[in-house]
This record gives structure tokens, sequence and C-alpha cells, in this order.
């Protein structure tokens, strides 16, 4: 028996436990942890107008009309745009070419849509501004057929967006999110992540102070929590023993 | 569970006559928190401050109407209405809502709150060229402008100190403040430990590390909610409940408990379930400790005189602000609605836990049962109810839950003779879970009648209140296995509960913030 040898001591009790609790944390962290780190995916980079929770709202843009939505976000990371439209159920129709126009101070771009899709989500590739501004996103209608564009008038999830269509403010927005061109880890977003909750704070808590107290959280919780554990063993073994 | 006999002033000379052989330094160290617990506080500080960060602000439960009853109460000195007023949210409130998109992203998985740099610079733009006044004009309606003051009057002093910041800024802060009541309830947890196991400091490790790692408690002590300051009071509650029965009745005690008893129902109509605990530890203490039918009386009046001034003081103080009624949400439900029926709220309770017999009538309301309440929405649910764990992660927890459950009353059965001498702790213990269940069950069915079954109104949150007796029925049942095989499978519920904990934090960032 090992504990028998000299110079070799069985763990103890707390040691053991202690160890347990890492050991099982630090397997749990390679099963789980690191491929939801690891996966790839298009990142978020702005959402100004988020989707409805229960009725998708239509807003119809007519042949060379024009919806648009003010107070809109666009980042740097604002490479793609994406909608979602309706078309009728009509075999023969088929979407009409869409453009968006994005502008702020100092700032526009188009980018267009070919017609002939089917109805559905439509990704517009965008020309971002090289600095975060408040800017207008303008969806105008290039074709000779109405498109429908999907968004909300549940006051529950209207966001700050007013909404124009051909000159006429209307209730509701039109569902707008802005994402990165290339797939990308959640670790390696980690640091635009944390910007973002920072700003969240109104920039109270920096950056780097969210990165020390990330790491203390991931690498400390599990540390002293098993150092708890250990103390607590040993103190008991140190009552029983005097 | 220990049983104790000796009286307080013969326990107290013993303890200072023991501590006067010791050197002052030691005695000084004896003092200090111990090193587990503090630890473990620091595990749950640590944790609080991630999820506050993790969580925007008011995306918690309800947050932005408990902030709004905070901010107005900490400018204005009035509670908010329920019913009545022109805005509830004061234009404060209602601008940083709307800017950061706050209110729209609520609940809804698509959405993100407004992040951007851009976002921020203009926000300060419209912040400076608010109004004066646009702080303290909140006056209702309050979705929560019913609930008793005492969170909203104990969190406008972190307001006021706080008050020339602004709003993201305070917001994070009193977060912290509401972190304190978390903390508290973790070294709640670890003295009921210690009154009922002994000096076990491992048993009290695992009871008070169980609870700091529970992931929904850890979720709620990052937001704005009278929830956190209910749940530590009713844990106090249970603390100087259960110190009645194993310390004696003495005045002192039975004004603490009396006035801890009144805090928790001034917090929240839930917190109304620890007036059945008092009494019944009262009962169990008088049968105990027989202090004779004047000394009975005298205490009796003296824990019944306490709550009844501190309802009045609230009565008086609610109608001298215009709110409306006393008592909201789930204490509401105690008299509304269609009449009461015994045998479907028997059938109803019945189906929320099995499945229905044929002969039972359907039960009514959506498919809500034990599995949405003691496990999904009990071990973790956040945000607003749309941040969750895979399936498969509350499966595993629905049949490890089921496990312990076996293995506590295994080894209940297997103690019985050691739990029947401890009886006055054990119907205290049981008076907390059987009033807190049977309020919820009922509270729920008188919902479903008034709302016509769309909504159940109970979440596992709410079981929060009895968290101690979660630790403590796992320190338990680890404490019956032998002792290497209990702390050793226990060290694997704290990892398990840290596990948990980081994965909330993770997924909870992710939703927000990726």
């Amino acid at each position: 028996m090992p504990s028998n040898r000299p110079g070799i001591r069985r763990p103890g009790l707390a040691a053991l436990a202690a160890g347990l609790i890492l050991a099982l944390v630090l397997a749990g962290a390679l099963i789980w942890f690191r491929p939801f780190l690891n996966r790839e995916q298009l990142p978020v980079a702005d959402v100004p107008t988020p989707p409805a929770l229960n009725g998708i709202a239509k807003f119809a843009v007519a042949p060379g009309g024009q919806a648009c939505m003010n107070s809109i976000a666009i980042t740097p990371n604002s490479e793609l745009a994406q909608i979602q439209t309706q078309l009728p159920p009509a075999k023969v129709y088929s979407g009409p070419p869409l453009e968006l126009v994005l502008s702020g101070t100092g700032y526009t771009a188009r980018s267009l849509v070919p017609g002939g899709y089917p109805g559905g989500t439509l990704t517009f590739a965008v020309s971002p501004p090289k600095n975060a501004l408040i800017g207008t996103a303008c969806f105008v209608n290039r074709g000779s057929s109405t498109v429908w564009l999907e968004g909300s008038t549940e006051p529950r999830t209207v966001a700050r967006s007013g909404t124009v269509i051909d000159g006429e403010s209307v209730v509701g927005d039109i569902t707008l999110t802005f994402y990165e061109d290339h797939p990308r880890s959640l670790l390696s977003r980690l640091g635009e992540v944390f910007g973002h909750a920072s700003n969240l704070t109104d920039r109270l808590v920096p950056v780097w102070l969210i990165w020390i107290i990330a790491v203390l959280t991931a690498f400390g919780v599990p540390v002293l929590t098993a150092s708890a554990l250990y103390r607590a063993v040993r103190e008991d073994e140190a009552a029983s023993a005097g | 569970m220990t049983s104790e006999t000796t009286t307080p002033t013969v326990r107290n000379r013993a303890w200072a006559r023991g501590l006067a052989g010791i050197p002052r330094r030691s005695r000084r160290r004896m003092r200090k928190v111990p090193a587990p617990l503090a630890l473990l506080l620091t595990v749950g500080a640590l944790l609080s401050v991630a999820w506050n960060l993790s969580l925007p602000a008011f995306q918690g439960p309800d947050e932005s109407w408990h902030l709004a009853y905070t901010q107005y109460l900490a400018e204005t000195g009035h509670l908010p209405s329920a019913q009545g007023g022109p805005t509830g949210y004061s234009s404060e409130v209602f601008q940083t809502l709307t800017w950061f998109n706050l209110l729209a992203i609520t609940g809804d998985l698509g959405g993100r709150p407004a992040w951007s740099s851009a976002d921020l610079a203009r926000w300060h733009e419209i912040e400076r060229a608010l109004p004066r006044g646009s702080r303290a004009n909140g006056s209702g309606p309050n979705a929560v402008g019913t609930n008793p003051p005492l969170y909203y009057a104990v969190m406008a002093i972190p307001y006021r100190l706080f008050i020339w910041l602004p709003l993201l800024k305070r917001v994070f802060l009193l977060r912290l403040f509401n972190a304190l009541f978390y903390l508290a309830t973790i070294a709640l947890v670890w003295l009921i430990a210690g009154e009922l196991f002994g000096p076990e400091r491992w048993k009290q490790t695992l009871a008070a590390g169980v609870v700091a790692l529970e992931p929904q408690l850890v979720f709620m002590s990052a937001v704005i909610n009278a929830d956190s300051l209910l749940i530590a009071l009713t844990t106090a509650s249970l603390l100087t409940a259960l110190r009645l029965v194993t310390r004696g009745p003495t005045l002192a005690r039975v004004l603490t408990a009396s006035v801890v008893c009144a805090a928790t129902a001034l917090t929240h109509g839930r917190g109304l379930v620890t007036v059945p605990v008092l009494v019944t530890a009262l009962v169990a203490a008088f049968i105990k400790y027989r202090p004779g039918l004047r000394e009975a009386l005298k205490r009796s009046a003296a824990a019944a005189g306490t709550l009844l001034f501190a309802f009045l003081a609230y009565l008086l103080f609610g109608r001298a602000s215009g709110s409306g009624s006393v008592y909201a949400g789930q204490v509401t439900q105690l008299n509304s609605g269609r009449a009461f029926n015994l045998r479907q709220f028997l059938s109803s309770v019945y189906q929320f836990y099995f499945p229905k017999l044929p002969t039972l009538q359907p039960r009514l309301g959506p498919e809500y049962g034990y599995r949405q309440v003691f496990i999904d929405t009990f071990y973790g649910t956040f945000g607003s109810l749309e941040v969750v764990y895979k399936a498969r992660v509350y499966d595993v927890l629905q049949v490890l839950s089921a496990l312990g459950l076996v293995g506590f009353y295994t080894a209940a059965v297997a103690r019985w003779r050691r739990l029947w001498r401890s009886w006055p702790e054990v119907i205290v213990l049981l008076s907390l879970l059987v009033t807190n269940v049977a309020f919820l069950h009922y509270v729920s069915y008188r919902s479903l009648l008034s709302n016509g079954g769309s909504d159940p109104l109970i979440v596992g949150r709410y079981l929060l209140p009895m968290v101690a007796l979660f630790g403590l029925a796992i320190a338990f049942t680890m404490g019956s296995l032998p002792r290497r095989v209990g702390v050793l499978v226990g060290a694997a519920i704290l990892a398990g509960g840290v596990f948990l904990c980081l994965a909330g934090i993770g997924i909870t960032m992710a939703r927000f913030y990726a």
C-alpha cells in the first residue's frame, strides 16, 4: 500500500476534497466552456431595432418608395445588415431590388440587393464608418413591385428609432441587425464584449477592470471554494485531534 | 442536529471563563470571521460582481419597476401609487430605457442593448438636457407599487449617497449594495448550520457553500429587486426562530425574532409566511422550556405587539403617502378571482407534481409543474426568463435532485431517533417549508382562477426564501454518509455549483453583449 511506504503520504481528506472540486471544474471547463468560447459564428455588431416578440408587423414599401429609420447606431463592425422580408405566396412573385442607404455625419454607404429573391432574410454588404455614429437607415424599393419589411409595432419591443415611410411617420420599426462579415469565436471577441458591458455601466467599470474581474472570477471562484472546504475539513480534523 | 440544553447565561459564563485563559491575540482571532466563511463570502462577492457586469441595467425580473419605486421614494419621501398617476417611470429612467433599447430587448433574445460608444456619447448629451425634476416624476402607476416599503427605504440610502452619479452608474452601485443581502444570506445559513449541526465546519461550509453557489440566488443578487432582502430576512427569521427553540424563549430573543419577522413582512407580501414560522417556534419553545403561563403570555404579547405595530406603521405610512392598498402580487391573489374550490385546488396541486389521473379534471392553466418551478426556474433561468442553460442541464439537475431527495429521505429515516430528539428544530424547519409551498400553491391556483388560466404566477425564485433549507438538507444528507464519502460527495456538489454559476454568467454575458 502506498500509504505504508516511507516518505509517501496518502493525501488527506481535505486535500482530496479540494482537489476533487478543482478537477471537476477543470473537466467541466474543458468539456463545455472551451467549445462554447471557441465556437465560430457571425458576430452581432449591433441591433438597432430588435425583432418583435409576439406579433410580427409588416411595413409595405411601394415601388420607388422608401422606409427610413433614424437614431440608428452604425459601428466600424457593421459590415452586414440583415432584415426580414415578406412576399405574397404567388409563384411568379419575386422580390424587387432593394437598396439600403446608411448615412450619418460625414458618412454615406449604399448597398443593393438585386431583385428576384423569394422573401425571407435579406443581407446587405455594408461599408462601415471608421468610427461609431448615430445615423439613418433607408430602404429604397428600386423595383416595380411592393416589398414588405418585417418589424414590430408592439409597444414592448419598439426601439428608440422613429420610422418614416414615404414621408409619413408610422408606428413601430423595421427589424434591423448588423453583423460582422466573418465568423469569429467568442474568445477572440472578449475585449469587444467587455467593451459593450463597460459602456452599459457608463464606463464606471473600465474594460481593464472587467478583464481583472473576469480572470478573478474564472480562476478565483473554484480555487476559493476548494480552499473553503479544505480549511473546513482541516479545522474539523484539528478539533477532533485536539 | 445538536440539542442545546444549557441556559445562555451558563453558556456565556463558560465561554467567558474559557476566553479568560486565552491570550488576547488569540481571543481577537477567535472573534474573527471563520476562514471557510470568509472564503465563501469572497466567492459570493466575486460571482455577484461578475453577474452584475454580465447583465445590463433593468434586465432582471421587474428591475425597472423596483428601481422606479426606490427612486421615487428616495427623491420625494413618498411611496409611488400602484394604480394612479401619470407615469410609473421618471423621465430619467424612461429616457434611459428608451435610448439604450433596454425596454425593447427585455425577454427578446434577438435584441441587444445599444452598446456602442456613439450611443453612449449621444446619451450623455440627452442626459445633460434632461429638465430639473426628471428624477422625481415617476409617481405611478408602478407595477410593484403595492409592495411594502422596507427594501426600497433601505435602497434609498445608497441611492441618496450616489445621487450625483448618472443613472447607469447609480444602478450598478445599487446592485452592488443589493448584493450585501445575498452575502448576509450566506452568513446566516452558516450560522443556522452551526446552530443545528454543532461545531462541524465542513457541514457548515457545505450548507453555506451550496447557498453561495445557487445560480438563481447569485443572479438575483445582481438585480434591484425586493426578493434579495426578502431572502436574507426570511433566512434571518429562520435563524431567530430556531434560536428560540435551541436556546430558550427569553424576552430578548422573542423580540428579536418578532422584529425580524415584522421586517420580513414589511419587505414583501411573501414575507408573511414567516409569521406562522414564528408562531410555531414560540409554541415549540414554550412546550420545551415551560416558562409558565404568565411568562408565555407576556412574551407572546411582545411578539404580537411588534408585528401589529409594524403593520399599523406601514398602513399609516402607506395611507399618508397616498398608496392605495397594502401588499401586492402574490398576496393580492389570496382573495381575488372566482370562488375557491377545494377539490379543484387539491387536484391542481396533485397534477403539479404527478401525471393526471383519469378521474381528475384537467389542471387549470398551461403545462406547468414542479419541473418548471423546482428545477428550471429554481436552479437558474436568468434575464427576464429568456436566458437558460441547455435543456440537458436541467434534465441532469432533475435526476440529481430526485437522487438527493431519496438520499435525504433515507437519511431522515435512518436518523429518525436523532430527529425525534430535535423535534422543536424539525418542526420550525418544516413550518417554513410547508407554509411557503402551501402559500405558493394557493396563490398560483387563485391566480389561474382570476386570469382565466393564462399565468400560474409562481416561479422558482419564489422558493429562494427557503434556500437555507436547501443547503441544510444537503449538508444533513451528506453528514449522514460515512464522513469521507460525505465530504467528497459534498465537494462534487460544490463543484457543480461553481460550474453552474460560471456557466450562467457566461451565457448571460453572451446573450446581452456578444
